[in-house]
Protein backbone atom coordinates (compact mmCIF):
# COMPACT_ATOMS: atom_id res chain seq x y z
CA UNK A 1 0.00 0.00 0.00
CA UNK A 2 1.02 3.68 -0.58
CA UNK A 3 2.48 5.40 2.22
CA UNK A 4 0.01 7.89 3.16
CA UNK A 5 1.28 11.62 3.72
CA UNK A 6 0.10 15.01 4.66
CA UNK A 7 -0.48 17.85 2.18
CA UNK A 8 2.17 21.08 2.47
CA UNK A 9 3.37 20.25 5.87
CA UNK A 10 5.29 23.51 5.81
CA UNK A 11 2.19 25.87 5.07
CA UNK A 12 0.94 28.71 7.17
CA UNK A 13 -2.92 27.96 8.37
CA UNK A 14 -5.10 30.20 10.27
CA UNK A 15 -4.86 31.37 13.98
CA UNK A 16 -6.96 29.54 16.62
CA UNK A 17 -9.01 32.96 16.33
CA UNK A 18 -9.60 32.74 13.21
CA UNK A 19 -11.14 28.71 14.03
CA UNK A 20 -13.05 30.91 16.12
CA UNK A 21 -14.64 32.65 12.85
CA UNK A 22 -14.52 29.78 10.82
CA UNK A 23 -17.30 27.53 12.92
CA UNK A 24 -19.49 31.21 13.28
CA UNK A 25 -19.55 30.97 9.27
CA UNK A 26 -20.30 27.32 8.67
CA UNK A 27 -23.03 28.14 11.30
CA UNK A 28 -24.59 31.06 9.75
CA UNK A 29 -24.11 29.39 6.31
CA UNK A 30 -26.32 26.12 7.47
CA UNK A 31 -29.05 28.31 8.93
CA UNK A 32 -29.18 30.59 5.86
CA UNK A 33 -29.42 27.64 3.46
CA UNK A 34 -31.88 26.00 6.33
CA UNK A 35 -34.18 29.32 6.19
CA UNK A 36 -34.31 29.11 2.50
CA UNK A 37 -36.34 25.57 2.81
CA UNK A 38 -39.02 27.56 5.14
CA UNK A 39 -42.62 28.39 3.89
CA UNK A 40 -42.91 32.50 4.16
CA UNK A 41 -45.90 34.20 5.65
CA UNK A 42 -47.62 37.17 7.23
CA UNK A 43 -47.80 37.90 10.15
CA UNK A 44 -49.53 41.21 11.61
CA UNK A 45 -48.79 41.96 15.24
CA UNK A 46 -48.09 44.97 17.04
CA UNK A 47 -44.56 46.65 16.67
CA UNK A 48 -43.88 46.38 20.26
CA UNK A 49 -44.45 43.11 20.46
CA UNK A 50 -42.05 42.43 17.95
CA UNK A 51 -39.30 44.61 19.42
CA UNK A 52 -39.89 43.17 22.88
CA UNK A 53 -39.11 39.69 20.78
CA UNK A 54 -35.88 40.84 20.01
CA UNK A 55 -34.49 40.89 23.55
CA UNK A 56 -34.85 37.23 22.85
CA UNK A 57 -32.75 36.94 20.36
CA UNK A 58 -28.77 35.06 20.48
CA UNK A 59 -26.17 37.25 18.69
CA UNK A 60 -25.93 35.38 15.41
CA UNK A 61 -29.75 36.06 15.17
CA UNK A 62 -29.69 39.55 15.83
CA UNK A 63 -26.38 39.67 13.23
CA UNK A 64 -28.60 38.11 10.71
CA UNK A 65 -31.62 40.98 11.56
CA UNK A 66 -29.17 43.24 11.45
CA UNK A 67 -28.36 42.42 7.83
CA UNK A 68 -31.47 42.31 6.67
CA UNK A 69 -31.76 45.63 8.06
CA UNK A 70 -29.26 47.07 6.00
CA UNK A 71 -30.54 45.41 3.09
CA UNK A 72 -34.05 46.83 3.58
CA UNK A 73 -32.67 50.60 3.85
CA UNK A 74 -30.09 50.39 1.55
CA UNK A 75 -32.73 49.99 -1.32
CA UNK B 1 -13.51 7.38 -8.67
CA UNK B 2 -16.70 9.41 -8.38
CA UNK B 3 -16.69 12.01 -10.98
CA UNK B 4 -19.82 14.90 -11.41
CA UNK B 5 -22.19 12.28 -9.70
CA UNK B 6 -23.82 14.19 -6.80
CA UNK B 7 -26.52 16.18 -9.16
CA UNK B 8 -29.64 16.91 -7.45
CA UNK B 9 -28.91 18.98 -4.36
CA UNK B 10 -31.27 18.98 -1.72
CA UNK B 11 -33.37 21.68 -0.86
CA UNK B 12 -31.74 23.68 2.25
CA UNK B 13 -28.70 21.36 2.56
CA UNK B 14 -25.31 22.93 2.76
CA UNK B 15 -22.64 21.86 0.53
CA UNK B 16 -18.88 22.33 0.37
CA UNK B 17 -16.03 22.71 -1.51
CA UNK B 18 -12.80 21.29 -0.45
CA UNK B 19 -8.94 22.05 -0.81
CA UNK B 20 -6.73 18.74 -0.17
CA UNK B 21 -5.28 19.88 3.03
CA UNK B 22 -8.97 19.71 4.75
CA UNK B 23 -9.44 16.78 3.38
CA UNK B 24 -6.46 15.01 4.51
CA UNK B 25 -7.27 16.03 7.64
CA UNK B 26 -10.38 14.57 7.68
CA UNK B 27 -9.19 11.33 6.48
CA UNK B 28 -6.18 11.56 9.19
CA UNK B 29 -8.41 11.97 12.01
CA UNK B 30 -11.54 9.54 10.43
CA UNK B 31 -13.20 12.60 10.26
CA UNK B 32 -15.52 12.51 6.92
CA UNK B 33 -18.23 10.87 8.79
CA UNK B 34 -18.73 14.11 10.12
CA UNK B 35 -17.78 16.41 7.40
CA UNK B 36 -20.69 14.36 5.69
CA UNK B 37 -23.01 14.58 8.68
CA UNK B 38 -22.76 18.49 8.73
CA UNK B 39 -22.71 18.76 4.80
CA UNK B 40 -24.51 16.99 2.02
CA UNK B 41 -21.91 16.67 -0.09
CA UNK B 42 -18.39 17.86 -0.98
CA UNK B 43 -16.80 18.83 -4.11
CA UNK B 44 -12.96 18.77 -5.37
CA UNK B 45 -11.54 19.59 -8.06
CA UNK B 46 -9.38 17.24 -10.18
CA UNK B 47 -6.08 19.04 -9.21
CA UNK B 48 -7.43 17.96 -5.35
CA UNK B 49 -8.23 14.69 -6.77
CA UNK B 50 -4.70 14.23 -8.10
CA UNK B 51 -3.09 15.99 -4.93
CA UNK B 52 -5.38 13.16 -2.82
CA UNK B 53 -3.49 10.04 -4.70
CA UNK B 54 0.03 11.85 -5.03
CA UNK B 55 -0.56 11.59 -0.63
CA UNK B 56 -1.62 7.86 -0.97
CA UNK B 57 -5.34 8.66 0.20
CA UNK B 58 -6.72 7.38 -3.54
CA UNK B 59 -8.67 4.26 -1.52
CA UNK B 60 -10.23 6.75 1.00
CA UNK B 61 -11.50 9.09 -1.78
CA UNK B 62 -13.12 5.97 -3.51
CA UNK B 63 -14.76 5.35 -0.09
CA UNK B 64 -15.85 9.01 0.34
CA UNK B 65 -17.97 8.55 -2.97
CA UNK B 66 -20.85 9.12 -3.53
CA UNK B 67 -20.19 11.88 -1.06
CA UNK B 68 -17.27 13.23 -2.50
CA UNK B 69 -17.62 14.39 -5.87
CA UNK B 70 -14.63 14.97 -8.26
CA UNK B 71 -15.46 18.55 -10.22
CA UNK B 72 -13.73 18.72 -13.82
CA UNK B 73 -13.36 22.61 -14.79
CA UNK B 74 -14.07 23.97 -18.24
CA UNK B 75 -11.01 25.42 -19.92
CA UNK B 76 -11.58 28.67 -19.25
CA UNK B 77 -11.61 28.34 -15.33
CA UNK B 78 -8.69 26.19 -15.41
CA UNK B 79 -6.90 28.84 -16.75
CA UNK B 80 -8.30 31.13 -14.15
CA UNK B 81 -7.41 28.83 -12.04
CA UNK B 82 -3.72 29.24 -13.03
CA UNK B 83 -3.97 32.59 -12.55
CA UNK B 84 -5.39 32.83 -9.41
CA UNK B 85 -2.50 29.87 -8.35
CA UNK B 86 0.39 32.54 -9.26
CA UNK B 87 -1.47 35.19 -6.43
CA UNK B 88 -1.20 32.86 -4.02
CA UNK B 89 2.10 32.17 -4.70
CA UNK B 90 2.98 35.77 -4.49
CA UNK B 91 1.36 36.32 -1.05
CA UNK B 92 3.10 37.30 2.01
CA UNK B 93 1.67 34.59 3.35
CA UNK B 94 2.42 31.80 1.38
CA UNK B 95 6.18 29.83 1.78
CA UNK B 96 6.17 28.43 -1.22
CA UNK B 97 6.78 31.22 -4.54
CA UNK B 98 5.86 28.08 -7.27
CA UNK B 99 2.26 28.83 -8.49
CA UNK B 100 1.76 25.87 -10.09
CA UNK B 101 1.81 23.83 -6.34
CA UNK B 102 -0.99 25.87 -5.79
CA UNK B 103 -3.08 25.04 -8.37
CA UNK B 104 -5.48 23.14 -5.77
CA UNK B 105 -6.18 25.83 -3.76
CA UNK B 106 -6.81 27.83 -6.94
CA UNK B 107 -9.25 25.08 -8.71
CA UNK B 108 -11.42 25.18 -5.25
CA UNK B 109 -11.54 28.70 -5.45
CA UNK B 110 -12.80 28.56 -8.69
CA UNK B 111 -14.95 26.01 -7.95
CA UNK B 112 -16.29 27.49 -5.14
CA UNK B 113 -16.79 30.80 -7.46
CA UNK B 114 -19.52 29.07 -9.80
CA UNK B 115 -22.83 30.08 -9.60
CA UNK B 116 -24.53 26.71 -8.08
CA UNK B 117 -21.98 26.99 -5.45
CA UNK B 118 -22.52 30.17 -4.12
CA UNK B 119 -24.51 29.12 -0.66
CA UNK B 120 -21.93 26.48 0.00
CA UNK B 121 -18.98 26.93 1.99
CA UNK B 122 -15.06 26.62 0.63
CA UNK B 123 -13.24 24.24 3.25
CA UNK B 124 -9.10 25.55 2.84
CA UNK B 125 -6.69 25.88 5.47
CA UNK B 126 -3.54 27.53 4.45
CA UNK B 127 -3.11 30.91 4.67
CA UNK B 128 -2.24 32.51 1.39
CA UNK B 129 -5.33 31.17 -0.42
CA UNK B 130 -7.60 31.68 2.19
CA UNK B 131 -6.92 35.37 1.75
CA UNK B 132 -7.42 35.60 -1.64
CA UNK B 133 -10.75 33.36 -1.57
CA UNK B 134 -11.81 35.97 1.38
CA UNK B 135 -10.95 38.86 -1.56
CA UNK B 136 -13.01 37.01 -3.85
CA UNK B 137 -16.01 36.81 -1.51
CA UNK B 138 -16.20 33.25 -0.95
CA UNK B 139 -17.33 31.91 2.51
CA UNK B 140 -15.12 29.72 4.05
CA UNK B 141 -13.61 27.44 6.96
CA UNK B 142 -10.89 25.54 7.92
CA UNK B 143 -10.85 21.76 8.80
CA UNK B 144 -10.48 22.63 12.39
CA UNK B 145 -13.32 25.32 12.16
CA UNK B 146 -15.69 22.31 10.76
CA UNK B 147 -14.22 20.06 14.50
CA UNK B 148 -14.95 23.51 16.13
CA UNK B 149 -18.87 23.84 14.74
CA UNK B 150 -19.11 20.04 15.05
CA UNK B 151 -18.10 20.98 19.33
CA UNK B 152 -20.85 23.40 19.24
CA UNK B 153 -23.60 21.50 17.79
CA UNK B 154 -22.72 18.73 20.08
CA UNK B 155 -21.82 16.16 17.57
CA UNK B 156 -18.23 15.99 19.19
CA UNK B 157 -17.07 16.60 22.61
CA UNK B 158 -13.82 19.13 23.00
CA UNK B 159 -11.49 15.95 23.62
CA UNK B 160 -12.82 14.39 20.54
CA UNK B 161 -12.06 17.69 18.91
CA UNK B 162 -8.61 17.72 20.39
CA UNK B 163 -7.66 14.02 19.30
CA UNK B 164 -8.85 14.60 16.27
CA UNK B 165 -6.56 17.92 15.81
CA UNK B 166 -3.50 15.38 17.44
CA UNK B 167 -4.05 12.55 15.05
CA UNK B 168 -3.57 15.21 12.57
CA UNK B 169 -0.68 16.97 13.71
CA UNK B 170 0.72 13.02 14.42
CA UNK B 171 0.73 12.34 10.89
CA UNK B 172 2.38 15.76 9.75
CA UNK B 173 -0.19 18.20 8.98
CA UNK B 174 0.71 21.58 9.90
CA UNK B 175 -1.36 22.13 13.42
CA UNK B 176 0.79 23.34 16.25
CA UNK B 177 0.98 22.19 19.78
CA UNK B 178 -0.52 25.66 21.09
CA UNK B 179 -2.68 26.17 18.55
CA UNK B 180 -4.39 22.53 19.12
CA UNK B 181 -4.47 23.60 22.52
CA UNK B 182 -6.17 26.79 22.22
CA UNK B 183 -8.86 25.37 19.58
CA UNK B 184 -9.39 23.02 22.14
CA UNK B 185 -9.96 25.82 25.24
CA UNK B 186 -12.38 27.49 22.89
CA UNK B 187 -14.17 24.37 22.27
CA UNK B 188 -14.24 24.02 25.72
CA UNK B 189 -14.86 27.76 27.36
CA UNK B 190 -15.79 29.41 24.40
CA UNK B 191 -14.01 32.22 23.13
CA UNK B 192 -13.78 35.04 26.08
CA UNK B 193 -11.98 32.60 27.70
CA UNK B 194 -8.58 30.99 26.18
Amino acid sequence: MKRKSAHEPNAKVMSATEVWDDAQQIAQVLRQNLLKTEPMVELHIPLSVFLSALDTFTRDELVLLRKRIEDRLAV
Amino acid sequence: MAQEQLTARLPGATYAVSDTGPLISAFQSDSFALLANIFAGIYIPTACATELTKHGWREEVHAASPKLVIMQLAANEERRALTIARQIAQHPDTNDPVGERHLGEAQAIVLALRSEHRDDLLLVDELAARAIAKQMGVRLSGFPGVLLLAVQASLISAEELKVRLEKCQQQGTHYGVTFIKQVYEMAKHGRRKQ
